[in-house]
């Protein structure tokens, strides 16, 4: 489990032991909506659900469901952020900030030496540059299709019958990739069928999947310029064969949040801890 | 980020701006009904020589935009891609031809009762080659005569082989005129369609400049409205009174400290032509105490002034400094005078699929203001006709992340 890692212990040990408010910060993903319940010195609990039609109730379940896990009621929740794809949709929450804004403040307080952070969801790929006060300096995302991106994986996972989970770990089975060349994911799709068929090492194949995502990614990182450390967040940053490749291509080594879906989320959160604690919309 | 409720336009003498664009395409029908001539022309022709000849010079590019901006562009540019125009291609070239080629120029769907047909097509390689190529293929369509007007690509100050190659051109095309569509080139009328010409581009570049005042008296979003006369116009007297009214506005608001959109802290400009079929990008950030202030489309496209002590070389020089005219290095030079003079704290680049000779360069262009002037900019790839090239999603978060950034730098 993820809050057992060391950064985490030592972010919660680090504060007092009155816990009378909590924040939370709701990042309404594309693919996921994942909820973050926020002390005031760390984080309390965590939820991912599917995002689904589930709109506005989804949501509310996803932010019941987290403050159940860390044994609060709703109504401790002084202050809620939120973010992702469906923020606009969102009634709830007192105010929203971008995905890419999000990621960074969330980021900036796991890993604060972070300068690039790379965000793989299920539709967006983001680079996002940080200063070191953990500001935006500059950033850059996908803005047509969505190759290079977690859907592309949801779709090589469905044709080749594996589960998502497992695609990084036999990938990083294979030595050398099968080349996928089709950007577009459906095409991809079939280029990945027609190696099947013609019996092509499955290992390899994933591997060529993965390393089709961060060729995509890589130009998107670099058109910001890409300031080491670098971390990686969002689902996609869980196969850990596109976090090697991706290291690999920016000749730097990947730095991981304990759970890097989540970094958006936590970012909202810690702005709604700033809204109550600074008694302003930061 | 609050939304507010809808405003009005911040002058309102910009509430004239429909009507102006009904008159002209009005004016063309009966233009035509008459018996006189009709060239069809784009981007950058001498339009002045038109005006001054008695030929109604008709905008199927404008055309276009109005097609766009009442959100019919997809059905005309899926019309000629079915008839096997590339989706590469210009919008404002798939639209037309779509009309062309689908329907007809004269069907009654069409806004302002159609499109007169050409009697004569011009135009000018200044912008680009795909406007040759389209013309092209409508003289394929209405077996009329076609003249392309030369121009070599300008740094400034236009050398004189540069000046004497265009006017070479013009040279060759009042002739042509004159003998195809039975008209008389008058110097002295032309002279007096430069005077009317430069005197519009006179109030429309002053009008520009009240923009650099903080706040600024007028966005992007009404500004493209109030375009129309300078790219058509120019040479006849219409656009004159029009801009004279607005010139006077602004200036009042810049005077009474009253600026477009309330409580103005961020500035931006825009390059690129705008997303006709999505101003509401414009108004949308404008509602946020956010004001776009500045754009090259409205100031280095369309219009310029001439010093008529030399007509002909003051001539020419407007007609090839223009900017998709510039190289690179022109651009850049531009980019870095206009930006601190208007005061602007980001940029926005529309990385417009259709028009690539604009978009040529905006990478350098993004790279020097960041590194010069540590102005921050922004990049929206989509197309100024084609709504299928606009990603509503990610353009929204890129916009708001932009802007978060810039009141983070701000604060
Ligand atoms: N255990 C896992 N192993 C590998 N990949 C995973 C795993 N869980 C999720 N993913 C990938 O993560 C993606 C979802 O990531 P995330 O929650 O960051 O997206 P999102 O925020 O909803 O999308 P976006 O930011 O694009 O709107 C899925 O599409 C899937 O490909
Ligand atoms: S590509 Fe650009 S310059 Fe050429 S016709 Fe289209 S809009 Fe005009
Ligand atoms: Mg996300």
């Amino acid at each position: 489990m993820w809050w057992t890692e060391d950064i985490w212990l030592n972010k919660k040990n680090a504060g007092g032991e009155e816990r009378l408010m909590f924040y939370a910060g709701i990042d309404a993903g594309s693919n996921a909506t994942k909820t973050v319940v926020f002390g005031d010195e760390g984080i309390l609990a965590s939820h991912i659900i599917k995002t689904g039609l589930g709109g506005e109730e989804q949501a509310l379940r996803c932010l019941a469901d987290t403050c159940a896990k860390a044994g609060i009621s709703r109504e401790q929740v002084v202050c809620v952020y939120g973010t992702g794809y469906g923020r606009e949709y969102l009634k709830f929450p007192q105010s929203h900030r971008s995905e890419l804004m999000c990621h960074g403040v969330g980021v900036h307080w796991l890993l604060p030496e972070v300068r690039t952070i790379i965000d793989i969801g299920g539709q967006d790929s983001k680079g996002i540059r940080l200063d070191d006060r953990g500001e935006v300096e500059n950033f850059n995302m996908n803005d047509k299709c969505a190759a290079g991106t977690g859907r592309f994986l949801e779709t090589m996972a469905h044709a080749l019958q594996i589960s998502l989970e497992d695609i990084g770990n036999y990938a990083l089975l294979a030595s050398k990739p099968v080349r996928v060349s089709s950007t577009c994911t459906v095409f991809a799709e079939s280029e990945v069928i027609s190696h099947v068929a013609k019996g092509e090492n499955r290992e390899e194949i994933l591997l060529g999947i993965c390393q089709s995502i961060v060729d995509r990614v890589s130009g998107i990182v670099r058109s910001i310029g890409v300031k080491p450390p670098v971390a990686m967040t969002g689902g996609v940053a869980l196969n850990r064969a596109v976090v090697k490749l991706m290291g690999d291509r920016l000749g730097c080594p990947i730095l991981l949040p304990p759970d890097p879906q989540i970094t958006g989320a936590l970012g909202a959160a810690l702005m709604a801890r700033r809204h109550v604690t600074a008694g302003q919309d930061l | 980020m609050s939304t507010q409720t809808k405003k009005g336009r911040a002058l309102n003498s910009s509430y004239q701006a429909g009507n102006i664009l009904k008159e002209y395409w009005e004016d063309a029908a009966r233009h035509q009904a008459e018996g006189r001539p009709i060239a069809w022309v784009s981007g950058n022709v001498p339009i002045e020589l038109f005006w001054s000849m008695g030929v109604f010079p008709v905008y199927p590019e404008n055309y276009s935009a109005i097609i766009a901006s009442i959100q019919r562009a997809q059905e005309f540019c899926e019309e000629a891609e079915q008839r096997g125009f590339s989706n590469d291609l210009c919008s404002y070239s798939r639209v037309n031809l779509g009309i062309i080629l689908g329907k007809g120029i004269k069907d009654p769907g069409l806004p302002f009762g159609g499109i007169p047909r050409p009697d004569m097509l011009i135009t000018t390689r200044i912008p680009c080659l795909i406007q040759v190529k389209w013309w092209e293929a409508v003289r394929e369509f209405f077996k009329v005569p076609l003249f392309v007007v030369d121009a070599t690509m300008i740094d400034l100050p236009v050398k004189e082989h540069q000046r004497q190659h265009y006017l070479g051109q013009i040279r060759e095309l009042i002739p042509i005129m004159e003998s195809k569509l039975g008209v008389r080139f008058q110097e002295d009328k032309f002279l007096e369609a430069l005077k009317l010409s430069d005197e519009a581009a006179g109030l429309w570049l002053d009008l520009l400049d009240t923009r650099a005042a903080v706040p600024s008296p007028v966005g992007s979003r009404e500004m493209c409205g109030n375009v129309f006369p300078l790219v058509a116009m120019l040479g006849s007297s219409r656009p004159i009174a029009f801009f004279k009214q607005l010139l006077e506005e602004a200036r009042e608001c810049v005077k009474a400290g009253k600026g477009a959109v309330e409580n103005e802290k961020i500035r931006l400009g825009w390059d690129n032509i705008p997303m006709w079929y999505n101003l509401k990008f414009f108004s949308d950030v404008e509602d946020q105490n956010i004001i776009f202030t500045y754009e090259t489309y409205l100031k280095y496209v369309w219009g310029g002034r001439m010093d008529l002590s030399d007509p002909w070389t003051a001539f020419a020089n407007k007609h090839l400094d223009v900017w998709l005219n510039y190289s690179i290095d022109q651009r850049v030079r531009t980019l870095l005078s206009d930006i601190p003079k208007f005061k602007l704290d980001g940029f926005v680049f529309h990385e417009n699929h259709s028009c690539k000779r604009f978009a040529m360069g905006q990478k350098d262009a993004a790279v020097a203001i960041q590194e010069k002037l540590g102005v921050p900019s922004l990049f929206i790839h989509s197309d100024m006709a084609d709504p299928r090239a606009f990603s509503e999603g990610q353009s929204r978060v890129k916009m708001e992340a932009f802007i978060e950034l810039l009141q983070a730098k701000k604060k």
